[in-house]
C-alpha cells in the first residue's frame, strides 16, 4: 500500500488558516464563540460546494464561469415548481439537479467536442442561463417553501446546533476526494490536466471525462443552490452573481493550478474557509467596506505567492 | 477580476466600434436634419429607454410604466437592457450607440456605471439627441471634460428619501444601537442612502456597525449574522435595499431574535409589503416606479418636441409603515 503523499500545498493553506484564526481571535472576543464558528462553517458552505465542481473542472485545465447563473436558474425553477405548481420538494430538487447537469453537459460538449475555449464557452452559457433565469422570474422573488426543502438550509443534526448543510458539504468533499484519489475517474482527470495529448495517446477518452467534469460542476452548483435557497427561504433572480469568482479564488488559494493537473480538493476547502474566515472576521471587527476589499485582495495574493514560491523550490506533487 | 474582464471586453469593443461609428454619424446627421424640417408629430417620435438590467422588480415596473405611457400617448418606444445585466456595462454602451445610429429622437438612460457611459452620451449630444438620465447619475466633471452634457435628470433624491426613513425611525423606535447593511462598497446609491438615514439619527442612536453586503440576499444574511454575533445588543437595522433587508430579516428569525430588532429598508417591493403586514419590517421607502418611469418618458418626449424642461426632476417618495401599508394597491 502506497504511503499517503502529504500535499505541501495543503499545509501552506492550513498554516494561513490557522494564522488567521489566531489573529482574529485576539482582535475580536466574539470570534471564538461556538455560535460564531458554526456560523463561519455555515457561511462557507454554499461557496465550498460550488468550489468542489470548479476544482474538478480546473484540474482538467478548464474553468466554469457559468456556476453563478446555474445557481440562480436551478433555484428559481425549484422555487416555481414548489410554490406555483405545488410539486413535492423531492421532485423539485431532482429537477434542480437535472438543470445543473444539463447546463454542465452543454458546457462540456461545447468545450470537449467543439473545442471552444472554456472561458468563452462558459461565459456565453453564463449569459444564456442568467437570461433564462430572469425571463422565468420576471423580476419577482419566489418564496415560501415546504419544511422538507427548508431543512436543507436550516435543520440541525438532532440534538445539536450543528447544521446538516455542513455535514452535506463534508460528505461531498469526502466523496469527490475518494473519486479523485482512488478511482480511475480521478487519475484520468489529473492526466488530462497534466498533459492532454499524452492522455489522449494513452487511450483516455478525453472528451468523455471533460464532459463529466463540467456536468459534475453544474450539479454541485445546483446542490449549492438548494442549500442557499432553502436557507434564505426564497429564490431571488439576482442570486449567485459573482459566485464563480469566489469558487475560483477558493481553488487557487487552495493550491489548484489554473493550468490543470495539480492540487487536491482539501486545498479548495481550506481556500474556501480562508475566504469565509476573512469575511466573518472583517464583519465582526466592523472594518470599513473599502478596507475589506484591500485586505481580501492582499490575502489572496499572499496565498498564491506562497504557493508559487513553494512550487519553484520543490517538485509538484499530486 | 470582473472589472479587468469588463475593461478587456470594452477595449475590444471600442476597437471594433471605431470602424462603425463614422458611418453611423453621417447618416444620422442627414436623418435628424430632414426630421426637424418636417416637424415632429407624436407618431413619428421614437424614444429609446435604456436601463441597466431587468433583474429585479424596479426595472420590470419601470418597463411597465414607460410602455403604458408610450401607448397612451401613441409614441414609439424601444425599451432596452443589456443582456448581461448590471455588470454588462459594455453591453449598455452598445445599446446606446445602436440607438444613436438608428436615429431615435431622445434617449432615457439608467447608467450602469458613472463614467463608462459618458462617451456614448457625448455621441448622443453630437447627434442632437436629447439625453435624460433616469435613477442613476453620472460623473458630471468627467462628462464635462469630454465636452458632453445631459439635458435632464429624473430621479430619486436618495439622501432626502433615506432621511425620511431615519426620521420615522427616531420617532418610532426606542433609542439604541444601530446596524447598517450597506450595498456595494463605493457605489453612490449606497453611500447616499447610508448618509441620509444617519443624518436623521439623534445622539441617543449609536451606529455600532456598518458593513457592505453587495446588494446580495445571501451576503446580507451572513453579514447580519456576524454583526449580531459581535454586537448582541443591536436593536435597529437599516438595510439600504429590499433584497438585503429580507436577508437580514431571515437571519434575525433564524437566530430567534424576531420582535427584538426594528428593521428598516429601502425599495418597497412585494416582499417588503408582506413583511410589514407580518410585523417583521418596521418601514420601507416607496417610490412609485411606474409613475417615475412615465415622468422620465414625458421629460424625454418634451425634449424631443423641442420644449425646455427642468434640469432636475424628482419623483415623490413615501415612507410605508404599518399605518399606511393597507392603502397600497397591489
Amino acid at each position: 500500500m502506497k504511503k499517503p503523499r502529504i500535499n505541501l500545498n495543503n499545509i501552506a493553506s492550513f498554516a494561513v488558516l490557522v494564522l488567521l484564526l489566531i489573529v482574529l481571535s485576539i482582535l475580536s472576543p466574539a470570534f471564538l464563540k461556538s455560535a460564531n464558528l458554526i456560523n463561519i462553517m455555515q457561511q462557507v458552505t454554499v461557496n465550498a460546494i460550488v468550489a468542489i465542481g470548479m476544482t474538478v473542472v480546473i484540474l482538467t485545465g478548464g474553468i466554469d464561469l457559468s456556476v453563478g447563473s446555474i445557481i440562480a436558474l436551478s433555484g428559481m425553477v425549484m422555487a416555481k415548481l414548489m410554490v406555483d405548481k405545488d410539486i413535492s420538494s423531492g421532485i423539485s430538487i431532482l429537477t434542480g439537479l437535472l438543470i445543473g447537469a444539463v447546463i454542465g453537459l452543454i458546457n462540456g460538449i461545447l468545450i470537449a467536442k467543439f473545442k471552444l475555449q472554456p472561458m468563452i464557452a462558459t461565459l456565453g452559457m453564463m449569459q444564456v442561463t442568467r437570461g433564462l433565469d430572469l425571463t422565468l422570474a420576471q423580476g419577482r422573488t419566489v418564496s415560501g417553501f415546504k419544511p422538507f426543502f427548508r431543512s436543507f438550509g436550516v435543520a440541525n443534526i438532532p440534538g445539536t446546533t450543528v447544521p446538516i448543510q455542513i455535514i452535506l458539504m463534508i460528505a461531498l468533499y469526502i466523496l469527490i476526494f475518494f473519486l479523485l484519489r482512488y478511482r480511475r475517474f480521478g487519475r484520468f482527470i489529473y492526466s488530462i490536466g497534466g498533459n492532454e495529448e499524452a492522455a489522449r495517446l494513452s487511450g483516455v477518452s478525453v472528451n468523455v471525462y471533460k464532459i463529466l467534469a463540467y456536468v459534475l460542476c453544474g450539479v454541485t452548483a445546483a446542490i449549492a443552490s438548494i442549500v442557499m435557497t432553502a436557507k434564505l427561504n426564497s429564490a431571488v433572480p439576482t442570486a449567485g452573481e459573482g459566485y464563480e469568482l469566489d469558487a475560483v479564488a477558493s481553488s487557487v488559494i487552495g493550491g489548484i493550478s489554473l493550468t490543470g493537473g495539480v492540487g487536491s480538493v482539501w486545498g479548495t476547502l481550506m481556500g474556501a474557509m480562508i475566504i469565509g474566515v476573512i469575511k466573518n472576521g472583517l464583519n465582526l471587527l466592523n472594518v470599513s467596506s473599502y478596507l475589506q476589499q484591500v485586505v481580501t485582495g492582499l490575502i489572496v495574493i499572499a496565498a498564491v505567492l506562497a504557493d508559487t514560491l513553494k512550487n519553484s523550490v520543490s517538485n509538484k506533487s499530486i | 477580476m470582473k472589472k479587468v474582464m469588463a475593461m478587456l471586453l470594452a477595449a475590444v469593443l471600442a476597437a471594433t466600434m471605431c470602424g462603425c461609428s463614422k458611418n453611423g454619424e453621417k447618416s444620422n446627421a442627414n436623418e435628424t436634419a430632414a426630421e426637424s424640417e418636417a416637424g415632429k408629430k407624436e407618431d413619428n417620435i421614437t424614444i429609446a429607454f435604456i436601463v441597466k438590467s431587468l433583474e429585479n422588480q424596479f426595472f420590470t415596473d419601470t418597463q411597465e410604466g414607460a410602455e403604458a405611457r408610450a401607448e397612451e400617448l401613441g409614441v414609439n418606444l424601444t425599451f432596452l437592457a443589456p443582456a448581461g445585466g448590471q455588470a454588462d456595462i459594455e453591453g449598455e454602451v452598445q445599446l446606446v450607440e445602436d440607438s444613436i445610429i438608428k436615429g431615435v429622437d431622445a434617449i432615457v438612460l439608467d447608467a450602469s456605471d458613472n463614467a463608462a457611459l459618458n462617451s456614448s452620451i457625448k455621441k448622443a449630444n453630437d447627434a442632437d439627441i436629447p439625453v435624460v438620465l433616469y435613477n442613476d447619475t453620472v460623473d458630471m466633471d468627467d462628462l464635462e471634460t469630454l465636452g458632453g452634457r445631459i439635458d435632464s435628470y429624473v430621479g430619486l433624491n436618495s439622501v432626502e428619501a433615506s432621511k425620511k426613513v431615519g426620521e420615522y425611525c427616531v420617532e418610532n423606535s426606542k433609542p439604541g444601537k444601530v446596524a447598517i447593511i450597506e450595498g456595494m462598497s463605493g457605489v453612490v446609491a449606497s453611500t447616499e442612502r447610508v448618509e441620509g438615514f444617519q443624518s436623521a439619527l439623534t445622539d441617543d442612536f449609536e451606529v455600532a456597525a456598518s458593513q457592505p453586503a453587495d446588494w446580495d440576499k445571501n451576503e446580507a444574511y451572513n453579514v447580519m449574522q456576524n454583526i449580531l454575533t459581535a454586537n448582541p445588543d443591536i436593536s435597529i437595522v437599516w438595510a439600504v435595499s429590499s433584497t438585503m433587508g429580507m436577508g437580514a430579516i431571515q437571519a434575525i428569525e433564524d437566530m430567534n431574535l424576531s420582535g427584538q430588532i426594528d428593521v428598516y429598508d429601502f425599495d418597497c417591493e412585494a416582499d417588503d409589503v408582506k413583511a410589514i403586514k407580518d410585523g417583521k419590517l418596521c418601514a420601507t421607502l416607496r417610490y412609485p416606479t411606474k409613475e417615475w418611469a412615465a415622468l422620465a418618458f414625458d421629460t424625454a418626449l418634451s425634449l424631443a418636441k423641442g420644449e425646455t424642461v427642468e434640469d432636475n426632476v424628482y419623483t415623490e417618495v413615501q415612507v410605508i409603515t404599518p399605518d399606511n401599508v393597507d392603502t397600497l394597491e397591489q
